[in-house]
């Protein structure tokens, strides 16, 4: 009895009745999920010369992303949904911003990054949020029903960020924002006619871009390679180089693994970009199907949860965010794990809380915040 | 449908598409992890795991005295550094991480100016050859490939060393090949060596397994280039001479990078062999086998009728007591140093055709041993009864052959001598053949009683027609026909045979060393060795023992730095029975008449070269038929010249040398091959051999022309016409040798089935055979 009393005063308080409806399962799943990226980036990195150098910053951008997803929390998204033109606009400008050379910085010959001393920041990243947004805002306040209009208004909403993109030119980055649109005009309640003539005008879209000049030989070459993996010319043995060593190492991880810490292929630096990329091939070579497995299944219960609160949401406006970011988390874990796995072409994008790099991790714990956000606030 | 109603179902859409990717994602993962992971791990193995293999330096081959005659030499070579090479932009030839067209570009550039530059240094290359060596397979991603692998010059080396930036990846680096202090000398028994063939490669990793992998702990694995013995000791001992490379498995990443060793082998290099021989007594006996083959040209004293025209010949001498070989000669000779970096298709072919410089006629031709063989004859005869000390005919200088109804029923002593009453021990002094033709003919028409081959037996506990066991490769066992034998060699190729039948003219034949009997000088002076320590027939020996150096910066051999890892001792082939003191004592007697007494028939050329002690022995002389080239047919050449002999023939002292000389168209064995073996044993039996002098030193790419005085002079690298030794004597075309084809050439030869030795001798109808003292 007498431990209820400070319950029931903090209810009459009612000074964030939002907070008591907070998903801590999700909580508790993006943190679980978060220390494993943790403990994987520091299994692919510490044959360093500092062996903590990655896995500490690591560490430094999770508890920022911690913090700026309890920020992105404490306002009422629908707040959000006011100012989305500003939101919108500011992650247009960064990404206009970014592409002037001497402004942007260029590393491997994409220019897509802002440098601010040692922190380097991808408005790429930033704009996948601010468009999710503004299109929820703009689609979910349409009482009337979604019609032509809107779904073009929609379209070009997305195609200004992807050209944007697509000048760095980060064709991963824009394949995120294309699942997006897709998902979010499909929930939105677009008639099916419009989405069977984009589906179709995507098809056209993707052959004319392959068969173009429009991508560079290298970027060809990983998606050619993907679907003719018995091509034995040099450029084509170069180019799944990387997907071969993937494989590899995930398949010597066997059911068990070969324990943390004991991947050959891991400690000896065999597969590239294993911190970033191909940092699923950790647990695939160390802990087997068993650690892969557990990481998937985090990943999915991630999904899961924002799939339930885009289905409990109180409006329109907040199923389409959880949506927006469905889509955006469910593309980078299936590009991710597929490429590292061998079904998807090499396109480079993180897997969300694991992967190191800081304008990607931020970017998962806003977009897992803005989840929160809409998930708490589902009774107000 | 509401607004609502459409987002919900749209929103299980939603929601079915992310379980099916989660599916798809499980299914591969399960695929990767649990179905292929096998064959992934064997697959992955070969690409991550690499073996740096570095061949060691080859033990040395000394002497019995410890003089060097096989040695190293560090020189650098030029080659290209696969990981250098990929560091610097031209990519590494592995076609598992395929170069792009750049870098082949970039490197196809750089191989075309490197073939230029070693070309205009003396080193003809093409860019093809560079661009297929780096693109070897075999080659490793972070081997070096060698280019030249034979020494470079200074200037080429400053060249290169100037603008290693020019030439990326390009390296000089030390490699240790073989040198020859002391030239030619002991080339046959030294032998050489050559890189390794894919096919003694494949048997060798089959034995020795793969560097990084040995079979076993004493294993020796070779890589691609690495050098193995061909012939000689340097065959033989190839277990010994090897180094245990120092092989290094390790781990590298992606980027071919080394992360790990696995596994070290540390490189020790090869062991020390001492041979029997004695330098001094080889050299002599070289030096001393060359003149004598050289003076026996023409129509001098010994040739007649048939003027001499010696080409070859070859000396064996044995310790009697142990059997081991102090010295071997065969001529003509070759200069292994011309072998260390490979040879020209034409040098070798000049090297193994013709004369065939490069055979070792000592241990792997056989010849007629003429009246050598009548030790074997006499003791047979002795053996069986057929006769004894106290024997005699009447030999009036020819022989009929009892019941004989052939042409050819008569034979003759050389020169139709006339000896009057022979015994045993007169037979041997004189040579008589006449006393053979009887035991000839006897043993075999009354061959219910004395057996079909009692001749042939005792051969054989001689060590006739088999190997003697001697450690030297490409030992020919020589042939002692019978019965049987001829019977079976008719069946196998009747033309090749005129008869099948044993006839009383064969056993005539094999009773004076002509006919279906080949034998090696090796066997002969075993042979005679064995008789003279009193019947017990040892393997001839070629190495006392193999040694390692304790400390390898101390460069001395004696005992105090060296550890022997095996020492090879006498070991006795088989005895035979000489227990009947009579009959050994008139063996003995009679064989030392032959250079004691008036009427020995090498008594002249004793005394013209005595040796320290009295020396007893047989001469023989064979005589032969070659192919004429101009007619095709069989034609009587010039005769064989054989001694064999030993001393000091003193009863009650031990005899030390045990010596044979065969020389094939030089004439009377008296004329030649008797001399030749005296005047060899002379200064040895007075301890006044010369000494073999300072080693001459002679670069491995800079060795005289053979035939030339070995000065040091640097030849021109790289010379393709190098002379063969003896160029006054010219290739005369003959197809096959006299004595014992063992080439691919001549005719078909019958006796090929018992092994190398055989050819057109045996091939004669023994009719042909003539007989001389």
């Amino acid at each position: 009895m007498l431990a209820a009393r400070p319950a029931s005063i903090v209810r009459q308080k009612d000074m964030s009745a939002a907070w008591r409806h907070v998903d801590f399962v999700m909580v508790a799943v993006v943190a679980m999920t978060s220390m494993f990226g943790v403990a994987m980036v520091y299994s692919a990195t510490r044959t360093g010369t500092d062996p903590w150098a990655f896995a500490e910053k690591h560490i430094v951008f999770a508890v920022i992303g911690s913090v700026a997803a309890a920020a992105a929390g404490v306002i009422d998204y629908s707040k959000y949904a006011q100012w989305s033109r500003l939101l919108y606009l500011g992650g247009i400008l960064g990404l206009i911003g970014v592409a002037i050379p001497g402004i942007g910085a260029l590393h491997n010959g994409i220019r897509a990054w802002y440098e601010v001393g040692p922190i380097q920041i991808q408005p790429a990243e930033m704009a996948k949020l601010t468009v999710t947004v503004a299109v929820a805002s703009y689609l979910g306040n349409q009482t009337e029903g979604v019609g032509l209009r809107h779904t073009l208004t929609v379209l070009a909403m997305f195609a200004l960020p992807i050209g944007l993109i697509m000048l760095q030119p980060d064709l991963g980055t824009a394949l995120v924002f294309v699942v997006m649109c897709a998902a979010m005009l499909l929930v939105s309640g677009v008639p099916v006619r419009y989405l069977l003539v984009l589906g179709l005008l995507g098809v056209g879209a993707v052959t004319t871009i392959l068969t173009s000049d429009t991508l560079d030989e290298y970027q060809k070459a990983r998606l050619t390679t993907f679907v003719n993996p018995d091509d034995k010319s040099d450029a084509a043995l170069k180019a799944s180089y990387n997907t071969r060593q993937a494989q590899a190492a995930i398949s010597l991880g066997g059911l068990t693994g070969k324990g943390y810490l004991k991947g050959e292929f891991t400690s000896g630096g065999s597969v590239p970009e294993q911190q970033t990329d191909f940092i699923f091939t950790v647990p695939g070579e160390e802990l087997g199907f068993a650690g892969s497995a557990l990481l998937l299944t985090l990943l999915g219960a991630i999904v899961w949860r924002a799939w339930r609160a885009a289905v409990l949401a109180r409006d329109e406006v907040g199923t389409l965010i959880c949506v927006g970011v469905i889509a955006m988390f469910m593309f980078h874990v299936f590009e991710n794990a597929g490429m590292a796995l061998g079904i998807m072409p090499v396109t480079g994008i993180p897997l969300p809380l694991v992967s190191y790099g800081g304008s990607s991790t931020l970017t998962a714990f806003v977009a897992i915040g803005l989840v929160l956000n809409v998930h708490m606030r589902r009774f107000t | 449908m509401t607004d609502a109603q459409v987002a919900r179902s749209r929103l299980t859409i939603v929601g079915i598409v992310c379980m099916s990717l989660f599916a798809t994602l499980f299914a591969r993962l399960w695929y990767l992890q649990a179905i292929r992971t096998d064959e992934v791990v064997k697959s992955t193995r070969a690409l991550h795991i690499r073996t740096l293999h570095s061949e060691g330096p080859r033990g040395r081959i000394l002497d019995r005295n410890g003089k060097v005659i096989v040695d190293n030499e560090i020189v650098r070579v030029i080659g290209i550094d696969k990981q250098q090479a990929r560091k610097r932009g031209l990519g590494d030839g592995d076609p598992r991480t395929p170069d792009t067209d750049e870098e082949v570009a970039t490197r196809n550039a750089e191989f075309k100016e490197l073939a230029g530059v070693l070309t205009e240094f003396g080193f003809p290359t093409k860019f093809t050859t560079i661009e297929d060596l780096f693109n070897d397979v075999r080659y490793g991603p972070n081997d070096f490939v060698a280019v030249i692998g034979r020494g470079v010059p200074e200037d080429l080396e400053i060249y290169l060393g100037e603008r290693r930036d020019e030439y990326p990846g390009v390296e000089v680096r030390v490699r240790t090949v073989r040198t020859y202090p002391y030239g030619e000398l002991a080339a046959h028994i030294l032998g050489y060596v050559g890189r390794i063939t894919d096919t003694e490669l494949k048997a060798k990793v089959e034995e020795q397994g793969e560097p990084g992998a040995p079979r076993s702990a004493a294993a020796k694995p070779y890589g691609i280039e690495d050098e193995i013995g061909k012939s000689g000791i340097e065959r033989s001992f190839e277990e010994y001479l090897r180094a245990v490379p120092g092989d290094e498995r390790i781990q590298v990443n992606a980027k071919g990078q080394k992360i790990a060793t696995l596994r070290r082998a540390e490189l020790q290099p090869g062991d020390d062999v001492w041979l029997t021989i004695d330098l001094d007594l080889q050299r002599f006996a070289e030096q001393q086998l060359a003149n004598w083959v050289r003076s026996r040209r023409g129509a001098i004293k010994g040739c007649d009728p048939r003027p001499c025209d010696a080409q070859e010949g070859s000396v064996v001498v044995i310790d009697p007591r142990n059997g081991d070989v102090l010295a071997m000669a065969s001529y003509p000779t070759f200069d292994p140093s011309l072998l260390v970096n490979g040879i020209s298709t034409d040098l070798w072919n000049q090297m193994t055709t013709g004369l065939k410089p490069m055979l070792n006629r000592a241990t792997s031709e056989a010849y007629a041993p003429g009246s050598t063989f009548k030790l074997v004859t006499s003791l047979a005869a002795l053996k069986t009864g057929f006769i004894t000390p106290q024997t005699t005919i009447q030999d009036n200088g020819t022989y009929r052959i009892e019941n004989c109804r052939d042409m050819r029923c008569t034979r003759s002593n050389a020169g139709k001598a006339k000896y009057g009453t022979v015994d045993l021990q007169k037979a041997l002094t004189v040579s008589s053949d006449v006393f053979y033709y009887r035991i000839g003919d006897q043993l075999w028409v009354n061959n219910g009683t004395f057996g079909p081959s009692p001749i042939q037996d005792m051969a054989n506990e001689f060590g006739f027609g088999q190997q003697s066991g001697i450690e030297l490769p490409t030992e020919s066992p020589g042939l002692i026909g019978t019965p049987k034998f001829l019977a079976a060699a008719y069946d196998k190729n009747p033309k090749a045979w005129d008869h099948r039948e044993w006839t009383t003219g064969d056993n005539l034949n094999v009773s004076i060393g002509q006919g279906l009997v080949a034998v090696t000088p090796l066997q002969l002076s075993n042979a005679y060795a064995t008789f003279a320590n009193g019947g017990t027939r040892y393997v001839p020996n070629i190495a006392t023992r193999v040694t390692r150096r304790i400390d390898l910066l101390n460069p001395s051999d004696g005992p105090e730095n060296t550890q022997v890892v095996k020492t090879f001792l006498p070991k006795v082939a088989a005895k035979v029975d000489l227990s009947n003191l009579e009959h050994y004592l008139t063996m003995f007697r009679g064989l030392l008449g032959v250079t004691q007494r008036g009427n020995g028939t090498a008594e002249e050329a004793f005394n013209a070269s005595p040796t320290e002690w009295p020396m007893a022995g047989k001469t023989g002389t064979a005589e032969v038929t070659k192919k004429s080239p101009a007619t095709g047919t069989f034609e009587k050449v010039a005769d064989t010249s054989i001694f064999v002999g030993w001393g000091p023939a003193e009863l009650g002292t031990p005899a030390t040398y045990a010596v044979s000389a065969i020389i094939p168209q030089a004439g009377f064995g008296a004329d030649a091959a008797a001399p030749l073996a005296f005047s060899i044993l002379r200064p040895a039996s007075k301890g006044t051999l010369p000494p073999v002098g300072k080693p001459t030193v002679v670069l491995a790419d800079a060795a005289a022309a053979p035939g030339e005085e070995l000065d040091g002079t640097v030849a021109e690298p790289g010379q393709a016409t190098t002379t063969l030794p003896d160029p006054n004597a010219p290739l005369d075309g003959t197809v096959g040798a006299p004595e014992g084809v063992t080439g691919p050439t001549g005719p078909p030869a019958p006796v090929n089935a018992t092994g190398p030795t055989g050819g057109d001798q045996a091939v004669l109808p023994p009719q042909t055979s003539k007989v001389r003292r």
